[in-house]
């Protein structure tokens, strides 16, 4: 109970400092773009995402947070910090459980612009450690602006080292492919998808994971409100059957 | 891949008519010189592009000045990158 009000505390003490500050801009919840900060520029993300399952004796709620700072190196180089990612679970008993688990870094470089160059691209390298966990991901960012629409798609790559002695070994590919239009400067509208294939030991796969879903995001004054559900559309058992990411972000 | 081919060079034309070129006709409707107004055209596609698809410069004729004004700000534009870019919208905004 007292994780339980500490996260809600935590969570609208965030949600009023991103009503009260001026703010950033992303289409998508779960794609990564090719623009990057300005020189000399922060911005300041907060994401929040619920993953649900619901199956015979399976029903678990789990909500991620991600607190990130963003600071524009160049007008192509990008350096993010993850402050804090955390996690509060809700199990079938209604139990509550608050785990921090990691800080990351990330780099992002732009290679080509995706207005003014026949495609946008750009690359993506984040670091992360926390308790038992240290991973190591890559992503390829690809994206193109026509007229009203954002194309964009992620090629992923991640290395993850976990558990007692780290002797747990996962790697993990992923794409994810989104389209965004914008119905007014202020807002777009628009669609993602996430595909995911995850190997124990980096020789077992596992099963093929596709999800996709409805997105909205809304810009203001110096900020930005993104949301995506997305529903699992395969049957691999212990993943989520719905999951929403928030993102809000603000400039200065 | 016809497809993506062919939404490419639909997006460079679209591109072309919401910002026209940097021709010797523009440049001699501006108060800048050609190296000026190609850089205020760069920005208006990239920074002005970050937030919002690129509005057509025809489009908003006579209203540029305060847009600009509006708009510099929330761009992050320097001084400089301010005047370049208003001195091509107010160049290019009754280009044919």
């Amino acid at each position: 109970m007292k994780h339980t009000k500490f996260a809600i505390v935590s969570l609208l003490s965030l949600l009023s400092l991103a009503a009260s500050a001026i703010a950033g801009e992303r289409h998508f919840a779960n794609v990564y773009e090719t623009t990057t900060a300005a020189k000399g520029e922060f911005e300041f993300e907060n994401w929040v995402t619920w993953k649900t399952r619901r199956g015979e004796g399976d029903n678990s709620n789990l909500w991620k947070f991600r607190h990130e700072i963003e600071y524009g190196i160049t007008d192509r180089l990008q350096l993010g910090v993850y402050l804090a990612n955390w996690t509060l679970t809700r199990d079938a008993t209604h139990r509550n459980t608050t785990r921090y688990e990691s800080a990351a870094a990330e780099l992002i470089y732009r290679m080509s612009h995706p207005t003014t160059d026949a495609l946008g691209s750009a690359l993506y390298l984040e670091i992360e450690g926390g308790h038992d966990l240290f991973a190591l991901e890559g992503k390829l960012l690809l994206q193109k602006n026509i007229g009203r629409f954002v194309f964009a798609w992620n090629g992923v790559i991640e290395a993850e080292w976990s558990g007692r002695g780290m002797m747990e070994r996962t790697g993990t590919l992923e794409q994810t492919f989104g389209v965004s239009y914008q119905i007014t400067p202020k807002v777009s509208v628009g669609g993602e998808l996430v595909h995911e294939v995850s190997f124990e030991d980096w020789s077992k796969s596992g099963p093929n994971v596709l999800f996709a879903g409805p997105n909205v995001s809304w810009r203001f004054k110096r900020g930005y409100i993104t949301a995506a559900t997305l529903f699992q559309c395969t049957r691999a058992t212990g993943e989520p059957d719905i999951q929403t990411r928030v993102i809000f972000g603000i400039h200065f | 891949m016809l497809a993506l081919g062919a939404c490419l060079l639909a997006g460079c034309a679209n591109l072309a008519t919401l910002a026209p070129p940097v021709t010797p006709a523009l440049v001699a409707r501006s108060h800048g010189d050609a190296s000026m107004l190609a850089s205020g055209r760069g920005i208006y596609l990239t920074q002005c592009t970050a937030c919002h698809a690129p509005e057509s410069v025809p489009a908003h004729a006579g209203k540029w000045p305060g847009l600009i004004r509006e708009m510099a700000p929330k761009s992050r534009l320097t001084a400089a990158e301010e005047r370049a870019v208003l001195a091509y919208v107010l160049a290019a905004e009754h280009a044919q």
